[in-house]
């Protein structure tokens, strides 16, 4: 080996060491000592017995009441995943396309938000939904309802201000996606003969793909794994697995379950990230 | 009326005062090649925007064989673009995108493959047809481009600057080949450029522009040997351009008193007496040494470029090109006195 490979080879290995030192003690020793403690036996005193079993995995396996939870958690995911997508994309389209000078304010105001921390912004939304908010108090104001709708503690209120607060992700997502895109392929498509809607569906959706995939591997996954937004707005009466991981947690005191419950959420990541893998290999072979 | 015939075409984007093109009126026959030409900003490529249907006419009307377009959208029109960055689509490879414009009309796929293929041929890109778009060189993304406009057998082509992103020698071997194509063809053509060289080469007529309105039209002969105005002397080709008071004039041809040349003759159309501007393309200027006493300038610098030797002479305030034949003439030194003339055929008076 010449010396100037060596040189190379140490500074590669000078650069990425200080990095990869960090991951393991932040990341990856955590994540040994959480699945070595999903194998111990727990219970609700809080008692921990150190030994190896798979009890914890099967206490969740085996009632069906965790599994609708991971269902309830997966549509929780999907669902916020493709209203954010719905709700973002006409928006991000026109942050591309708009030539107005104030284009940089505009971008900047769409991700603002990320400034505040999702915990004030879920309380705002409880003072919006709440049945004495703003939305309940307009409706019945206009006569459109006589009761208060239930908005929050419930599924629809989770949902709501989900989308909300996953919106800037996904637009900074799909504005970083459509580098590829150029007004005038549109241009070129209606000349070839192509409507807007055709114009739509064969140019702009596909090239924004990569975008919409990123953003919704975001989305998907701060969204499985949020737990202040449903935890606040679902009013402790809907659950979900991270909401179930800080009760086993901190008022079950049943560590080794909370653990057991972290691994099945971080497979339930595993997969969704593989299928993303998939989805973008894909689309760059086009 | 004329195949593709403008009227009165006014573009103004709002909050602007000016028009960014107005009153363009100009008639474009059947299989003819037309350049809109100018400097950038001069309106050519909003025109041919206007054309496409990209850009709504603030008033005038468009006709295409007869038949009005002016509100008829991009989409439905039936012409062929070929876009200054090509826009290609990134995502489909070369025979799709060609194919496109065919799928858009539901062509039969049979039919459509029949077709891409010929287009391809077209455009020598037969055999790359399974290639993504960013594995092509540029002048291979243009030939795609210039593909996929020609198989919807379109009324009109419109080029904008399609050349303008090659390299100098691809760029003339293209302009070489769209032209021939355009021939073979016989497609009615419109093409926006900047560059003078190339709307020379290619065009049957070219429409000379600037801020916005047409200077002139014509055959590439008549706007090189017979510029209207100043601004076309000066655009097409290097022009020296002459003050000049016209003491006669009959027959077509004018006595002038050139400043700093003395009595020169010039091709006249106009007739009239006064001040004038002569114009001189540099290698139509004679340049021979002379006694200082008897000279009416000095050479301030000489250039040779292999085929000629480009000197600039200094008369007076002003700076007189010339291009001579090397080796023809004696060649000239820096700071040599020399007297300056033109054989009267080789000057122009111009309003």
């Amino acid at each position: 080996m010449s010396a100037k490979t060596r040189s190379a080879r140490l500074t590669v290995l000078g650069l990425t060491v200080p990095g990869l030192l960090g991951l393991a003690v932040s990341f990856v020793l955590p994540l040994a000592w959480l699945l070595r403690m999903s194998f111990n036996r727990g219970d609700s005193t809080g008692f921990i017995e150190e030994t190896f079993t798979l009890d914890s995995y099967a206490q969740f396996v085996g009632d069906s009441y965790y599994w609708d939870m991971a269902w309830e958690t997966t549509l929780l995911g999907l669902g916020v995943t493709v209203l954010t997508i719905l709700v973002s994309y006409p928006i991000a389209l026109f942050l591309v396309r708009t030539e107005s000078r104030f284009k940089g304010i505009l971008v900047a105001l769409a991700v603002a938000p990320l400034l505040t921390s999702s915990v004030v912004r879920t309380y705002g939304w409880l003072v919006l939904l709440g049945n004495q908010g703003v939305v309940n108090q307009a409706l019945m104001g206009a006569g459109l309802v006589d009761q208060p709708l239930a908005l929050i503690n419930n599924r629809l209120g989770v949902y709501i201000a989900l989308v909300e607060i996953m919106m800037p992700y996904m637009i900074l997502c799909l504005l970083a996606g459509f580098g590829r895109f150029n007004p005038e392929l549109e241009h070129a498509a209606q000349s070839l003969g192509a409507n807007r809607w055709r114009t739509f569906w064969r140019i702009v959706w596909p090239l924004s793909m990569p975008g919409v995939l990123t953003g919704a591997l975001l989305v998907f996954v701060l969204t499985i794994s949020s737990f202040v937004t449903p935890r606040l707005v679902g009013g402790g009466k809907v659950f979900y697995l991270a909401t179930e991981i800080y009760d086993q947690a901190t008022a079950t005191l049943n560590w080794p379950f909370a653990a057991a419950i972290a691994f099945i959420l971080l497979a339930l990541f595993a997969v969704v990230i593989v299928i993303y893998q998939r989805a973008l290999r894909r689309i760059e072979a086009q | 009326m004329s195949f593709l015939q403008l009227d009165d075409i006014v573009k103004t984007y709002p909050g602007t005062e000016r028009p960014s093109v107005a009153d363009f009126t100009l008639g474009i026959d059947r299989g003819e090649f037309v350049s809109l030409l100018g400097p950038s900003g001069c309106g050519k490529t909003t025109t041919l925007r206007m054309i496409a249907g990209l850009i709504e006419a603030t008033s005038g009307r468009i006709h295409l064989d007869g038949k009005e377009l002016t509100r008829t959208p991009v989409h439905q029109r039936g012409m062929g673009l070929v876009f200054q960055n090509y826009a290609l689509f990134p995502h489909l490879n070369v025979a799709r995108n060609v194919a496109f414009g065919l799928e858009m009309r539901r062509t039969s796929k049979a039919e459509a493959k029949r077709r891409v293929e010929e287009a391809l041929d077209l455009v020598r890109l037969g055999h790359l047809s399974g290639r993504r778009i960013k594995q092509l060189s540029g002048g291979q993304q243009q030939r795609v481009a210039l593909a996929r406009a020609l198989v919807i057998e379109p009324s009109v082509l419109l080029l904008d600057e399609p050349l303008s992103n090659l390299d100098a020698k691809l760029r003339d071997t293209m302009r070489e080949e769209i032209r021939s194509i355009q021939r073979k063809l016989g497609i009615t053509t419109v093409f926006v450029t900047h560059d003078q060289d190339e709307a020379l080469a290619v065009s049957d007529r070219i429409v000379v522009m600037s801020e916005g309105v047409i200077e002139q039209v014509g055959t590439p002969e008549q706007i090189y040997e017979h510029p209207a105005n100043r601004f076309v002397a000066n655009f097409i080709g290097r022009a020296n351009l002459f003050d000049a008071e016209i003491t006669h004039t009959a027959n077509g041809v004018a006595e002038l008193d050139v400043a700093g040349l003395g009595q020169l003759r010039a091709v006249d159309d106009h007739g009239a007496k006064g001040p004038a501007t002569v114009l001189v393309r540099p290698h139509r200027m004679q340049v021979s040494k002379a006694a200082a006493d008897d000279a009416h300038g000095t050479v301030e610098t000489v250039v040779y470029v292999g085929d000629s030797i480009e000197y600039d002479v200094r008369v007076g305030d002003a700076t007189v090109s010339v291009q001579s034949v090397a080796g023809a003439a004696e060649r000239l030194e820096r700071g040599a006195s020399v007297r300056l003339s033109w054989q009267t055929e080789d000057a122009l008076v111009l309003t």
